[in-house]
Parts: structure tokens; C-alpha cells; sequence
């Protein structure tokens, strides 16, 4: 039996990702889709995953969202062009409704739908630390690199030059 | 020796400190910046020689991310090759850039990105590897930060690129659901083993992946871009995108495609083959109609990854589609590289991408014209260049496959390709300009020589890089059955 | 507790979305916002599988640590190349930057 706690959030998540690409206004835009991550961090909690769902909303919400928010402010201009949109729009609907049904159709008939989450799964934080630091070191350093690498490029980019 | 950790460490430390050398050097930062990205890619470059010559696997500090394989040190050796020639091109294409410090230092970032792609075998590791291999890359496109091509070239290479990440992670999130590992091997193990209702996950995850991996590829429909990219970026950065991270995406898609394979090889083999059919077509079709050098050689690379994944079509058949695939990756990395950096040498005396500048430039640029026109034939499959061997494998490998009917598209597709290769050669030699002769940079023409020495060695005597992709195919295949 | 199949319709329908937008939308920041929802929804598919396996995994969300530290540092990059295409073109229709075609 659907839990109504996980109806509600979903549909939200799902509600606040739309509204995100088809608000009139750009900022609108990018409250609602802080709205649909934060829909995801819900999610998470009922997965019990409190460890993610934390960093979910510090990185995402904390820092994604509010960085676009920024650029948002950068960007502006005093009338966007008219969003025409006849056909592409028609297009996008149809292959997202078309994606949608095949996906569902499909996992509704596999075993998917029987399996129960093993209460033993939860989110423990002293194992995702040890995975970290013994199996997955590399990859933690590798992940280190590529922050440096969006702080070199993301300032280089968008530095200004009076020349 | 664990190559790829020491490769890491060598080209990590310069990468991560040359953009503070400015601070301590000032003015003559640039010299030691330049120096240190050379040097490192130099020591890695050997270190990976002799990692694949030696053709026996070696231990890895960690087995479970890691394979330190010689087909991981073979596409690194590749990548690493190409960089270091992009990079010691960019001493005279990239000079009096505000930012050129940080570009060889981004330049560095990518090729850790690709040598870390190549020895992957967790599926974890292939996206972040993905990850720091492409963000540079964003930047590099839009290095010309007041050119609005530049910048143009950047934003649709970005939007593409976010797209195919998305998508990759998205498939191997199903890929992991599935099997309950990202490791390739426990997938290999456990998809073995797995009940016939989630076959059509394994099949979108299987898509997902392919779409993601794609436009790395660039294979249909996932080009869409890229001769924007290719034309709009500093070209240097273009024969960084089509020689070298193409080759590190064919790796990863190696190791992904042997692990998949085994599940449902007949269908899978049977779609990539058209989609290698079609990228083939409409790479070679639509080069022909270019009027710009950098659209034309952006075409004819994404005629070349169709050739390259005839070598994937063919894997469970055959093991010379393997064999092939190396070959071919080696010489077009060289290739395409060498051509990418002449058209670059022009554009940067000429100011133009046009094919109008290229009438008569074998009198005004003797030597670029003579390596361009080696490369082009290269490309063209023209013998005794090394290009005509590895394509030679590759069809004889679709042949050997039971896929007749691609390696006959792939002989025609090739005949195609002749003809706009051979117009940029008229032009170059009998068409008459009236351009004063221009000094070509010492730097840049030694690498382009070194190349096309490269290619014709390579040409003359296959069998030196025919035997390493044996052995390496054999012992890959020995580790992986399909 | 509901079956997995739900959280996977979750991330199906997010994913349909996300594609959605990257058809349909012109501006840069809303193809942006299309990206950042499909990683989302990765994301949830990891944490979801991780918590429904029948051995314990704690793969999964270290997974989607590093998932979402990458898709930060993407946002990042991609944020300044658009700013900068602001700069030059005062403004971000995607499908208005035409100089490359021909």
C-alpha cells in the first residue's frame, strides 16, 4: 500500500520540477526547482538516508540553487524574448510521455514491484565514512581534482577583462 | 609500478600548482609553466611506453577501481601523446591569452581525466574520470573569451555535455540497481545470473550508457553539436576533443560494451552496426559540402568514430574487431591530432578557417601544407600510410564477423572521404594565391613533423603497432571473455 | 513501506521531465535547470537501490555523495560559460546563436 507522506512528496518533486521549466519568470523558476530538490531530500529521509538527505540540501539547495539564483540576477534583461515554442514544445511533450509510459510499462511487470526495503540498509554514517576513506580514496581524491578544476576554469571564464 | 597512480601523481602536481606561479615568478611564470607541463607529460609518456611494452598485467594498488592493464596504458599513451602535442603547439597558438597560464594547466586536468578513464573499471571511477575530463574541456572551448564563436562553441559544447553526464549517471544508476555493484566485474558476474524480468532494465541502462558515452563519440544522433564545437573552439582545443577524449570514451566504452555483450550480444551488435552505418554516412556526406577547413575535419572525425565502432560491432564475433579498434584508435589519434594542429598553424598566420585560404599554400607554408596533406591521405586510407592498415583490420574484422555488408559501406564510405580529403590537397598545391611566404614557428613545425614522421613510420612498418594491439587484445580477452 | 518500483517511477517521471525541458526549452539557464533535474533523479534512483537491495549497500550513497558534488562543480562551469555568453551577447537564447552555422 502507497504511503500518503511518499504520494504527497513525490508528486510534489515532480509538481516543482515542471513548474521550474515553465514559469514565466526565470527566479520563479529557480525557487521552484530549490522546492523540487528539496522534494528530493524528503524523499531520501523516507529512505532512510538522513546522512544524504543532509547533504542534499546543503550542497544542492545551499549552493546549486542559490548560484543560479546569482547568475539569475546577472543575466537579467528588461524583456526576455517570446517564448514562440509551437513545435519543440509539442515534440518535448510527446517524447517525455512516450519515454514515460514505455519506462513504466515495462518495470510494472518485472519483480520490481515486490521488492521490500531489508531493514538493515539504513544509512549509517560510520560505514559511508569507512567506505570513503578505504575503498574509495581515489576517487575521493579524483572528486578533489575536479573541484579544484571548477574553481580554476569557472573563475577563469567568468573573470572580467576591461580590455 | 603502478602506472596510472604514479602517471596521477606526476601530472597532479603540476596541474594543481601552475596556476600559482604567478604569484611567486611573475612575468617568467609562463616559461616554467610551459616547461612543467611538458616535462610532466614527457615522464608520463614514457612511464606508459614502458607500461604497455612491457604486455604483462601489473599489480594495482587498488584492483577493485584501477585495472593496470596494457589496454588501459595503451589508450593512455594515446591520450597523453596527443596532449603533449596540443601542448607544445599552444606555446605559439595560445600566446598573449590573458589566461594562459591556467589553459596548460586545465590541459593537464584532462589528460589526468583520460588516463584515469582508460584504467577504470568501476563504473564509479569511469564518471568521475568522465567528470574531470570533461569540465576543462567546457573551458577550453570558450578560451577565446572575446571571440563570441569561442564562446558560442562553449555554451552548446556545455549544454551537451551536462546532457551526456546526466544521462550516463542516470544509466548507470540503473546498471547498479540491477547488479548491486559498480564494479565491472561483480557486474559481469551477477548479470550472469539474473532473472529474465529485468532484462529490459539491463537494455535501457544499456542505452542510457551508450547515450551518454555518445557524444564523447560522437556518433549519431548525439553529434548534433559537435562541428559547432570543433569550429568554434581554439583549434588546439579541437584536436585535443577529437584525438584524444574520443579515444578515452572508446576505452571506457570498451570495458562497459565486454561486460554487456555477453547478455545479448546478437541485438546489440546488430544496432550498434547501424548506428555505425549511419555515422559513417552522414560524417562523410555532409563533409563534403563544408566550406570551412575546421566544420569539414569536425565531420570527417565523426565519419572516423563510425569506422572505430565497427570495432565494437564486431567484438563478440571476432577478435580482430579488437585488434582493429586499437589500431585504428592509435593512428587516428595521430592523424586527426596532426591535421587539427596544421589547420590550427594556418588559422593562427591566416586569421581564417575558410578553404579559400588554403589555395596555393604550399607555396607561402611549405611544411604545414606537406604535413596536412600526409595527414589528410592518412585519414583517406590511402596506402602506405598507416591509415590504410588499421582501416584495412577493421573491415577485414567486420568481414571475419559476419558483417559483410558494413566493411562494403565502410570501403565506399572511405572512397567517399577521398574526395574531400584530395579537394584540400588541390587546393593546397595547384591553386595559385598571391600571399607573401610566411615564417612557420619553429616549435610548432617540429611537432608536426615529428607527427607525420610518426605516421610514416608507422605506415612502413605496421607490424610495430599491429603486434602491440595484438598483444594487448589477447590478453584483454584472456582476462574477459565475450 | 511502499514497494521500489514507486521510487523508481519517481525517477523515471523526473528523467521524462528533465528530457522534456532539453527539447523544448531555449533559454540556457532553463536547459541548465532540465540537467540538474535528471542528476536529481539519478540520484534518487541510487539512494532507492541502495535501500532496497537485498544485501546491505552502502555503495549507493556514497555514489550519491559524489554525484552531487559533480553536479555542483558542473553547475559551476556551466554558469560561468553562460555568464559570460551574457557578457558578450546580452542574451542567452541558445537557439539565437547562429554564427556557427554554414
Amino acid at each position: 500500500m502507497t504511503d500518503v507522506v511518499f504520494l504527497v512528496v513525490s508528486l510534489l518533486t515532480v509538481f516543482f520540477a515542471i513548474l521550474a521549466l515553465e514559469s514565466r519568470e526565470l527566479v520563479y523558476g529557480a525557487v521552484a526547482l530549490s522546492l523540487s530538490f528539496l522534494g528530493a531530500a524528503a524523499l531520501f529521509i523516507l529512505l532512510d538516508s538522513i546522512f544524504i538527505a543532509i547533504f542534499q540540501v546543503l550542497v544542492y539547495v545551499g549552493s546549486i540553487a542559490i548560484l543560479i539564483v546569482f547568475v539569475i540576477m546577472l543575466v537579467r534583461r528588461d524583456k526576455w524574448a517570446n517564448v514562440t515554442g509551437g513545435n519543440e514544445r509539442i515534440l518535448g511533450i510527446i517524447a517525455a510521455v512516450l519515454l514515460f509510459s514505455t519506462i513504466t510499462y515495462f518495470s510494472l511487470s518485472s519483480s520490481l514491484t515486490s521488492q521490500y526495503p531489508n531493514p538493515t540498509a539504513i544509512s549509517n554514517f560510520y560505514e559511508i565514512g569507512s567506505q570513503l576513506i578505504n575503498d574509495y580514496w581515489l576517487i575521493l581524491q579524483l572528486t578533489g581534482l575536479a573541484l579544484a578544476v571548477s574553481i580554476i576554469g569557472a573563475l577563469t571564464m567568468a573573470k572580467f577583462e576591461n580590455r | 609500478m603502478d602506472t596510472p597512480l604514479v602517471v596521477l601523481i606526476v601530472l597532479t602536481s603540476v596541474a594543481v600548482t601552475s596556476p600559482l606561479y604567478e604569484m611567486v615568478f611573475g612575468k617568467k611564470s609562463l616559461k616554467y609553466v610551459q616547461y612543467l607541463t611538458t616535462l610532466s607529460l614527457l615522464v608520463s609518456l614514457i612511464l606508459l611506453i614502458s607500461s604497455t611494452l612491457s604486455l604483462t598485467p601489473q599489480e594495482s594498488t587498488v584492483p577493485h577501481l584501477l585495472r593496470n592493464d596494457t589496454l588501459g596504458s595503451f589508450f593512455s599513451l594515446m591520450v597523453i601523446l596527443v596532449t603533449l602535442f596540443v601542448s607544445i603547439t599552444s606555446f605559439d597558438y595560445m600566446k598573449g591569452n590573458s589566461n594562459e597560464r591556467i589553459y596548460y594547466s586545465l590541459l593537464l586536468f584532462t589528460a589526468i581525466g583520460m588516463t584515469m578513464l582508460s584504467f577504470a573499471v568501476d563504473l564509479l571511477v569511469m564518471f568521475v574520470a568522465w567528470e574531470l575530463m570533461s569540465l576543462p574541456t567546457f573551458i577550453l572551448a570558450g578560451y577565446n573569451k572575446q571571440d563570441k564563436l569561442s564562446n558560442e562553441a562553449a555554451v552548446k559544447f556545455f549544454i551537451l555535455g551536462a546532457l551526456s553526464s546526466g544521462i550516463l549517471l542516470y544509466g548507470i544508476s540503473i546498471m547498479f540497481g540491477i547488479t548491486g555493484s559498480t564494479n565491472l566485474d561483480v557486474i559481469s558476474q551477477s548479470l550472469t545470473s539474473l532473472s529474465p524480468d529485468m532484462l529490459p532494465f539491463v537494455i535501457f541502462s544499456t542505452i542510457s550508457i551508450l547515450a551518454g558515452l555518445g557524444l564523447k563519440l560522437s556518433i549519431v544522433p548525439f553529434h548534433m553539436w559537435i562541428p559547432d564545437t570543433y569550429e568554434g573552439s581554439p583549434t588546439t582545443v579541437s584536436a585535443l576533443l577529437s584525438a584524444a577524449t574520443k579515444k578515452a570514451g572508446f576505452a571506457a566504452a570498451i570495458r562497459i560494451f565486454v561486460v554487456i555483450f555477453p547478455l545479448f550480444y546478437f541485438d546489440l551488435s546488430l544496432a550498434l552496426s547501424i548506428v555505425a552505418l549511419v555515422t559513417m554516412t552522414l560524417g562523410n556526406l555532409a563533409a563534403l559540402t563544408q566550406k570551412s577547413i575546421t566544420r569539414m575535419l569536425a565531420y570527417s572525425s565523426i565519419a572516423q568514430a563510425g569506422y572505430l565502432l565497427i570495432g565494437i560491432v564486431v567484438l563478440p564475433y571476432t577478435d580482430l574487431g579488437l585488434t582493429g579498434l586499437l589500431y585504428h584508435s592509435f593512428n587516428h589519434a595521430i592523424l586527426q591530432a596532426s591535421a587539427f594542429l596544421a589547420v590550427a598553424l594556418v588559422r593562427l598566420k591566416t586569421s581564417s578557417s575558410s578553404l579559400d585560404s588554403y589555395n596555393g599554400l604550399s607555396k607561402i607554408m611549405p611544411i604545414t601544407s606537406f604535413c596536412l596533406a600526409l595527414s589528410l591521405l592518412g585519414l583517406a586510407g590511402i596506402p602506405p600510410l598507416n591509415g590504410f592498415w588499421s582501416k584495412l583490420i577493421l573491415f577485414a574484422a567486420a568481414v571475419d564477423g559476419g558483417y559483410t555488408w558494413l566493411a562494403l559501406a565502410g570501403l565506399v564510405n572511405s572512397a567517399i572521404s577521398v574526395a574531400y580529403y584530395l579537394l584540400v590537397i588541390k587546393r593546397m598545391y595547384m591553386d595559385e594565391t598571391s600571399i607573401k611566404a610566411i615564417k612557420e614557428p619553429f616549435m610548432f613545425i617540429s611537432i608536426l613533423v615529428f607527427a607525420s614522421a610518426i605516421i610514416i613510420v608507422t605506415g612502413l612498418l605496421p607490424n610495430v603497432i599491429y603486434d602491440i594491439a595484438e598483444d594487448i587484445t589477447i590478453s584483454f580477452l584472456a582476462n574477459n571473455p565475450v | 513501506m511502499e514497494p521500489l518500483i514507486n521510487y523508481f517511477i519517481v525517477s523515471a517521471a523526473l528523467l521524462c521531465v528533465g528530457i522534456y525541458g532539453l527539447i523544448a526549452k531555449r533559454n540556457a539557464i532553463r536547459l541548465l535547470f532540465a540537467v540538474e533535474i535528471i542528476i536529481n533523479a539519478a540520484i534518487i534512483n541510487f539512494v532507492a537501490f541502495a535501500r532496497y537491495h537485498d544485501t546491505p549497500l552502502i555503495t549507493g550513497q556514497t555514489f550519491s555523495l559524489f554525484a552531487i558534488a559533480l553536479a555542483a562543480t558542473e553547475a559551476a562551469v556551466g554558469l560561468a560559460i553562460i555568464v559570460q555568453a551574457f557578457r558578450l551577447n546580452n542574451d542567452i537564447d541558445v537557439l539565437e546563436l547562429k554564427k556557427l552555422r554554414g
